[in-house]
């Protein structure tokens, strides 16, 4: 489950990162910068652990661990998904 | 030049008054210290400490760290000696010795298998304290940091060739190895036992020697029978003052021992006494180190009007979950005909005390073989057992050798040995692919849904051309 969901976290903040960024430059709102760099540590976090668990093992996921570690993985993939649909839900124009 | 002494302190009678006046404090004070102290300051560190390592095996890692402690002593006696470093973490014991008035060196080994544990790195700071045996009188204080650095790459666990570990951890020697640990009460002939490593809490027993009861065999029957046998001497162990003795010169060898004071049945008045030694060795350790076979010896220093003397004892599982059997079983061969086993919810055999009904008996020393005779109840969770030995012929002196141990077979698996999830790179790929997936979806479903979008606002327009 872990290794799905790190996966997930890392195109999700990929992609949101780089939408971020797209609509910074377009817009130069440093609201919009604040925002991409908050998804560009999400970006991080998904970077350090596919470092950590596949290539050097720095992080091991101790088996009392797993479903808590799951959980929050899970969390921040929902969080994501979240504001990942809410970017492309459209503006009902009244 | 004016003197700033008034008249009467200066001159050549001043320096000496000045002399006396800080020569004199320097002498009472020690003395009002010890008047009120109402103690008598009986020993004290010397400042001549030496450190050194220990490398028995020749391996270049060191199994202890040795101290040779200079004590001074003003009155001859019985001392001991205690030291610690880094908040108990790492602790010694010597004696007790009988040390002659004025300087000695004692011995501080400090195990290798605890330094390595819990040093970090430099010199090591080490509290000493030696204490007379009489407690009236005061023990001395001091420290002693050592004038090297050390590392605890330097050190090792003590071996003794079988892969046994002996530490003193304050009241209690702990002998651990592959399979059992012992841990030896320095204050109480009292032995627990369990497996080694971090999962022997359930299998927690102790073996208990409570007393011991000159008797008077009046049915014959070689045995020691509570109510018809006539107890003529007896000896609570839990009174004997009882001293341990180290020996890691070759492997370990430990022995508590003390001086039982046989009283007569029914009086507070001793009229015997005997001394009780146990001992334990690392050549005595059993094949793979499941069981440590010791030895029990009883001197008696006179003669007793007794027929046969009785060891009470009893073996007591302290976990709470194993009960107590008897009979041979589990996986460990064993020649001794007497074994209580300790067994598991799951019946499995855990703990093993077991022992042979030959001893070896005689006056000066017990080198005649003789039969000891047992007598055991089992009731659940505690046994009650009880070691009876001739006493005809003479005998003042008898050896008799169980055996503790635990059963290899049934060992359990070491509960804090925790285990980490494997990591499936296949897997996170898969993740990784459902992400690019889900945005590749939405960015289709998007511009499928604008251009059909754009479809009907076209449509909608040319209906309006229409």
């Amino acid at each position: 489950m872990k290794d799905l969901l790190v996966g997930l976290l890392l195109v999700l903040s990929l992609v949101l990162s780089g939408i971020g960024f797209l609509s910074y430059r377009r817009s130069g709102s440093p609201r919009l910068l604040m925002v991409s760099f908050a998804f560009l540590l999400f970006l991080i976090k998904g970077l350090y652990l596919a470092v950590g668990l596949y290539l050097t093992h720095w992080v091991k996921v101790p088996r009392g661990f797993a479903l808590a570690f799951d959980i929050m993985l899970l969390v921040d993939v929902a969080v994501l998904m979240t504001l990942y649909l809410a970017l492309f839900r459209k503006q009902r124009v009244r | 030049m004016p003197s700033h002494y008034p008249r009467y302190l200066d001159g050549p009678s001043s320096r000496a008054i000045s002399v006396i006046a800080v020569a004199l404090p320097l002498f009472i004070l020690p003395m009002f210290l010890l008047v009120v102290s109402g103690a008598p300051m009986v020993v004290s560190l010397g400042s001549s400490t030496t450190e050194r390592l220990e490398d028995n095996d020749g391996d270049g890692l060191a199994e202890f760290l040795v101290l040779d402690v200079d004590i001074e002593v003003f009155e001859p006696g019985a001392y001991g000696l205690h030291g610690s470093a880094l908040d108990g973490a790492v602790t010694a014991n010597a004696g007790p010795l009988d040390l002659p008035m004025g300087s000695s060196k004692v011995e501080l080994r400090f195990s290798g298998s605890a330094l390595s544990r819990s040093i970090t790195g430099g010199p090591i700071s080490f509290d000493l304290e030696v204490f007379p045996r009489d407690p009236s009188s005061n023990s001395a204080k001091g420290t002693y940091r050592t004038m090297e650095d050390y590392m605890p790459e330097q050190f090792e666990a003590p071996s003794s060739g079988t892969g046994v570990e002996v530490r003193i951890l304050g009241m209690e020697v702990l002998i651990e190895s592959k399979v059992l640990r012992l841990s030896i009460n320095t204050t109480l002939p009292q032995i627990t036992f369990t497996y080694s490593g971090g999962s022997g809490d359930s299998t927690r027993s102790t073996i208990r020697y409570l007393e011991v009861v000159a008797y008077e065999d009046k049915n014959g029957n070689a045995v020691f029978d509570q109510g018809t046998d006539l107890k003529k001497y007896e000896a609570p162990l839990n009174t004997v003052d009882w001293s341990l003795r180290t020996d890691f010169s070759q492997g370990y060898e430990i022995s508590l021992h003390g001086v039982v004071p046989l009283r007569l049945s029914g009086s507070a008045t001793a009229v015997a006494w005997a001394k009780m030694t146990f001992t334990y060795r690392s050549r005595s350790l059993l094949l793979e180190g499941w069981g440590q076979k010791f030895d029990i010896d009883l001197e008696l220093w006179q003669p007793l009007d007794a027929d046969r003397i009785a060891v009470v004892h009893e073996l007591r599982d302290l976990s709470g979950e194993q009960t107590i059997e008897k009979g041979k079983g589990g996986s460990v061969q064993t020649d001794d005909p007497n074994v209580l086993r300790l067994i598991s919810p799951r019946g499995l055999t855990t703990g093993i005390y077991s022992w042979s009904d030959e001893i070896s008996v005689g006056e000066a020393s017990p080198q005649t073989p003789s039969r000891a005779n047992t007598t055991f109840t089992v009731d659940g969770h505690v046994a009650s057992i009880i070691f009876s030995y001739p006493l005809s012929g003479g005998t003042l002196s008898i050896h008799h050798d169980p055996v503790i141990g635990m059963d290899p077979a049934n060992m359990p698996k070491e509960r804090n040995q925790m285990g980490f999830l494997s990591n499936k790179p296949l897997a996170m790929i898969i993740g990784s692919a459902i992400g690019v997936l889900i945005v590749a979806g939405t960015v289709v479903f998007r511009s499928w849904s604008e251009r059909r979008e754009q479809r009907a606002l076209i449509d909608r327009e040319r209906k309006g051309g229409d």
